[in-house]
């Protein structure tokens, strides 16, 4: 039994209803025609995002996938920033130049969200590779999701993690569908974490709506890492409410799919376990979930009104 | 030790001590490659190495390109200054997506938070009967990246110099090196300060008649040329771009608005190197209204690399090729 | 009163009513639903003829406008360097020879042309320029470069630089020589233009280095060339074979032959009198005029017969000489130099002379000559003095082994009888193939010449 102290569901609870919000809120600035990038929205996947960085240690880092907004919140990001760059305005975390994809926030260990399907991977190898050597005692954890793991990256990435014993954790989001492609037509395996045996590191395969269960196996796996002893592989099955992106028709799934995935909702089992556990009364969790929207909506305002980049930034950071 | 002390050594020996001295110089630089620790490297650059540095920081990987950029990136963007070798030049069509997807852009997309100082080493050209998977020179397809800088030594004193500076700079450097190269001798100044700036191109000889643009292995071919037409009373200018992105076209303007003609000339393949972008620049500068005649190219045969070694030679442009060119551009053929 | 009128622009009537009849017109304006503009348009449309001729020109030049041939074919080739050196010192880039490939143009070409300015020298002609003689129906042609209205044309041109070659065109007034068109030789059939009583100019300021002859013939003639070719491009292609055949016998004339030169001054003064006494005579009896060329052609025909050894000519290491003289004189037409023969020149009167030139170059000037007019030729003579060479030295013309140069008469001071006086003085240089003659030989021939030359009154039998 995992015993969670009140702070801690009290920041996750927070934060997967940012996250909830954010994503609504993006949803519905698209729907007006206010965000023109196309979005990725992880509806349905906050517990894996925003509970497994809840696990990390104050200076690790972590490496985002396109799906990113909820692991983004879940790192600590500001959901100021981030609407801000969502909007494309100056404000944003990369100054209007990186959009929903590239969100990244360096200084403070995010090594940022990447538009390539399985980028992320020998990157964090790198940034382990820099704690390994620093001896800094800091874990990378990388995201990634189902499809990932088949580009050629994912392998190498994990060969070399497991040869050079890098602090690195893999959390590789099953959400059952590479795009519109599901699992079952782009690999041989069920479980990803199966294929922690080739590279003879551990991988675990967990449900990824059970924030308990998350926040367990991570903390034990992030503590695997930070000793030295390797990588590990862990997968958490979970699922998307929406499109692979806005222009997503979704013809490849089913209502009913979604909606039985919609009962395992993990913000829903979430106040389940709440309740349950007596942790906060009711009114104490309208309050989290109204400050939580209310975040959201200052950041809305804020984008709104931050400045558009100068034209002239288009020449600039090009090199450092 | 005096500063302007210079001993002779060759090209490959120059770039080894260049990475040692940064090595010495500052703690955070690392070496990766393949068989680069006890094996020395494939091409004997860094031998003695790990004895002086030890397996933390001159680390063999396994054979995966891709992860090997893909980690230099990383650490890099982490606070490291990762050296790594990709063993051929052809290799890094497996590493392309970190280099140009993830570490050229990392500054720039992420609005200036990110750091890249990586340096990628990648020993290129044809002449050694490689083969076409081994001996290719893609210096164009880097030079297409915005945020990467590509610098090419062509002689042992540059080589030092520009791999220093290399991994004194704070972004994403592709150092391409000449296979051929690598035996060849000279000057190299033994002072461990000494650098050579990136983006900034190099007068190698004078002349009043004819410009020639070129580096890398041809550029001795042009000297050797150049003073053969000299017997001739033609004095030809040989300039070496040495960092071809972002290329610092001032001297080759004023030399071109000095003489009139101009050849520009490499060993890659002709069609789409960089060659056409250094004589597009120059027809868009004000040397337009000094030409005097027809801008002349000499580039590699646009064929993959032959194994027999007179084809293999017959792809790349020879010292006669640059005679004859220049005489075409005097009107004497 | 009017009736009230509706103009249609059409009717020819409503022009005239607008124009001539102002009170009316006010009325009519009023009635008129025309605008103002459309009324102009239509008294412009409805005036006689004038509007339909010039609808025709414009219709004209916009065929023009709009050409269907090779676009290359107007355009010049030349360097961006040529172009901006040209641009600079306001050379009309057109007028440039270019000795790069395809003929571009290139710097070294517009730099040579700051040193002579062509086209304006005022010997310039459409007509084929003819070594001494210009035919007679020069006279009158509008397009002579002697007449007044070219003059302003030339002046129009960037003058500042042609000054001088102004001065002089202005001393040949068309006046003077009209009224001393007796006394005066005329121009057009002159080697060089001359003026009774009045000083030349000396030539030096005009013309300032000497030339190989190629060049000077293109950039005489380079201002006439673009016009030809824009209206008949394909003589461009004929020319250039003949250039090259040209150019192959140039090289291997010099390449064969072991060429001295010598030269001698011949004062043509006692020519210049006879002339103007006998040419009337000779021209009723020839039908053409004389002129000095006629007297050369005859104490050279002379001269070889006295030294055949320069009229023979070098063939399979043998030296053939002539039992008679066929006199080659080259004669330049528009862009191509030729040179016709007047056969059996020895045995020809002064009469029989003057004929014979005078239907030579009528042919060439029309361009009926055959190719047998072109043949034979043991001897050749080459005149530049119309365009102020003073002396030149040309190339052989095979299997000729000796050719004769003749320079411009001009006025100087020499001794005469004692005393400094001006007389008009000529230049001739004997090329001779030294494998043939020695220089004694020639140095003979020349003197025989000259003697010829400065007592013409023997030649006339």
């Amino acid at each position: 039994m995992i015993e969670l102290s009140e702070e801690i569901l009290l920041r996750m609870y927070y934060k997967m209803n940012q996250a909830r919000f954010f994503e609504e809120k993006v949803e519905d600035l698209f729907d007006k025609g206010l965000i023109y990038e196309t979005t990725y929205l992880s509806k349905g996947e906050e517990a894996t995002g925003v509970v497994s960085c809840l696990a990390l240690e104050k200076g690790d880092l972590a490496s985002l996938t396109h799906r990113g907004h909820s692991q983004a919140i879940g790192f600590g990001l500001d959901v100021n920033m981030m609407m801000a760059e969502l909007l494309g305005k100056s404000t944003g975390y990369c100054k209007g130049k990186g959009g929903s994809m590239h969100i990244a926030d360096v200084e403070n260990g995010n090594i940022g969200a990447n538009g390539i399907v399985g980028g992320g991977f020998t990157l964090s190898c790198g940034a382990a590779l820099t704690q390994k050597y620093k001896k800094t005692g800091k874990v990378v954890l990388c995201f990634a999701g189902d499809g990932a793991t088949n580009e050629g990256s994912f392998h190498e990435a994990l060969n070399l993690a497991s040869v050079w014993k890098l602090p690195i954790v893999f959390l590789i989001e099953n959400n059952l569908y590479g795009m519109s492609t599901p699992v079952s037509k782009h690999m041989n395996i069920e479980n990803i974490s199966d294929r922690s045996a080739s590279y003879n590191i551990p991988g675990l395969t967990i449900d990824g709506t059970d924030f308990l269960e998350i926040y367990d196996v991570m903390t034990k796996s992030l503590r695997y890492a930070r000793a030295g002893r390797g990588p590990v592989l862990v997968e958490a099955k979970t699922y998307r409410y929406n499109g692979h992106s806005s222009s997503d028709a979704q013809v490849y799934r089913n209502k009913e799919e979604v909606q039985k995935w919609q009962k395992k909702d993990p913000i829903l089992r979430f106040v389940n376990y709440l309740h349950e556990n007596r942790v906060f009364t009711d009114k104490q969790i309208q309050t989290i979930e109204d400050e939580a929207k209310t975040s959201i909506e200052h950041a809305v305002e804020f984008a709104m009104k931050s400045p558009e980049p100068e034209i002239t930034t288009v020449l600039e950071d090009i090199y450092a | 030790m005096e500063k302007n002390e210079m001993k002779k050594m060759t090209y490959r020996d120059a770039i080894r001590l260049g990475i040692t001295e940064e090595m010495r110089r500052d703690d955070d630089v690392i070496f990766l490659g393949e068989d680069i620790g006890l094996y020395g490297g494939a091409f004997g650059l860094s031998e003695g190495m790990l004895d002086e540095f030890g397996e933390e920081r001159v680390i063999d990987t396994p054979i995966t390109e891709a992860a090997i950029v893909g980690t230099a990136v990383g650490a890099a963007a982490t606070g490291l200054r990762p050296v790594c070798e990709i063993m051929v030049m052809d290799f890094v069509t497996l590493g392309m997506d970190a280099l140009v997807n993830q570490g050229a852009k990392m500054h720039y997309m992420f609005g200036g938070q990110a750091e890249v100082p990586m340096v990628l080493r990648l020993p290129a050209g044809s002449g050694t009967g490689a083969g076409a998977q081994h001996s290719q020179s893609l210096e164009a397809w880097l030079c297409h990246v915005p945020g990467l800088k590509v610098v090419t030594p062509s002689t042992p004193a540059q080589a030092k110099g520009l791999i220093k500076a290399a991994i004194r700079d704070n972004n994403p450097v592709c150092f391409i090196e000449h296979k051929m190269l690598y035996k060849t001798e000279g000057l190299v100044p033994v002072d461990d300060e000494f650098t050579i700036a990136i983006g900034k191109t190099l007068v190698e000889r004078c002349g009043k008649d004819v410009t020639i643009v070129t580096y890398g292995t041809l550029l001795s071919k042009a000297i050797e040329a150049a003073e053969f037409l000299a017997e001739e009373g033609i004095e030809v200018e040989i300039i070496n771009p040495v960092t071809l992105y972002p290329m610092d076209m001032k001297p080759i303007v004023e030399s071109v608005i000095k003489t009139g003609r101009l050849i520009v000339a490499h060993e890659a393949s002709k069609t789409g190197g960089v060659g056409g972008e250094i004589v597009a620049r120059v027809v868009e500068s004000e040397a337009f209204d000094y030409l005097n005649a027809p801008i002349l190219r000499l580039g590699g045969l646009d064929v993959p690399i032959p194994y027999n070694k007179e084809l293999e030679a017959a792809v790349v442009p020879q010292r006669n090729d640059f005679v004859h060119g220049v005489y075409r551009l005097l009107n004497r053929e | 009163m009017e009736k009230e009128v509706i103009l249609p622009i059409e009717k020819s009537n409503s022009s005239e009513m607008i124009a001539e009849k102002p009170v009316e017109a006010e009325d009519v304006a009023v009635n008129i639903t025309v605008e103002p503009e459309a009324a102009e348009k239509s008294a412009k449309e409805l005036l006689p003829n004038s509007s339909q001729e010039k609808t025709q020109v414009e219709i004209q030049d916009e065929i023009e406008l709009q050409p269907e041939i090779d676009p290359r074919l107007k355009k010049v080739r030349a360097t961006p360097a040529a172009r901006r050196l040209a641009r600079e010192h306001h050379i009309d880039i057109q007028t440039i020879p270019g000795s790069g490939p395809n003929g571009r143009i290139q710097i070294e070409d517009v730099k040579r042309m700051g040193v002579i300015l062509p086209g304006h020298s005022g010997y310039s002609s459409p007509e084929p320029a003819v070594i001494g003689t210009a035919l007679e129906e020069i006279i009158g042609n509008p397009e002579n470069v002697f007449l007044e209205p070219l003059k302003e044309e030339i002046k129009e041109e960037k003058s500042e630089k042609r000054k001088t070659k102004i001065k002089k065109q202005e001393a040949m007034k068309p006046e003077a020589r009209n009224n001393k068109s007796e006394m005066v030789p005329n121009p057009e059939l002159d080697f060089v233009p001359f003026v009774e009583g009045e000083v030349e100019p000396l030539r030096e300021e005009i013309i300032v280095k000497s030339v190989p002859l190629s060049s000077l013939e293109k950039t005489t003639f380079e201002k006439n060339a673009p016009e030809k070719n824009e209206k008949q491009p394909e003589n461009k292609t004929i020319l250039t074979e003949k250039r090259k055949d040209i150019a192959e016998r140039m090289v291997r004339s010099n390449l064969e032959t072991a060429v001295i030169t010598l030269t001698t001054e011949i004062d043509m003064t006692e020519v210049k009198d006879l002339r103007k006494k006998i040419s009337k005579k000779i021209e009723s009896q020839a039908h053409f005029r004389c002129t000095y060329t006629d007297f050369l052609l005859m104490a050279t025909a002379r001269a070889l017969m006295k030294q055949p050894i320069i009229n023979s000519r070098f063939e399979n290491d043998e030296i053939i000489p002539h039992a008679y003289v066929n006199l080659g004189f080259a004669v330049d037409t528009d862009a191509e130099m030729i040179i016709p023969v007047i056969k059996n020149a020895q045995d020809m009167t002064f009469v029989e002379m003057v004929k014979h030139r005078g239907e030579t170059l009528k042919s060439v000037k029309n361009k009926y000559y055959t190719q047998e007019d072109l043949e034979g030729s043991t001897f050749t003579i080459t005149n530049l003095g119309m365009y102020g060479i003073l002396e030149f030295s040309a190339i052989i013309n095979q299997p000729n082994c000796a050719i004769l140069s003749v320079g411009e008469v001009v006025q100087r001071v020499r001794v005469h009888q004692g005393e400094a006086v001006i007389r008009s003085v000529m230049k001739i240089s004997l090329n001779l193939d030294r494998r043939v003659a020695d220089g004694m030989a020639g140095a003979k021939f020349l003197q025989d010449v000259k003697a010829d030359m400065e007592n013409p009154s023997l030649l006339l039998f």
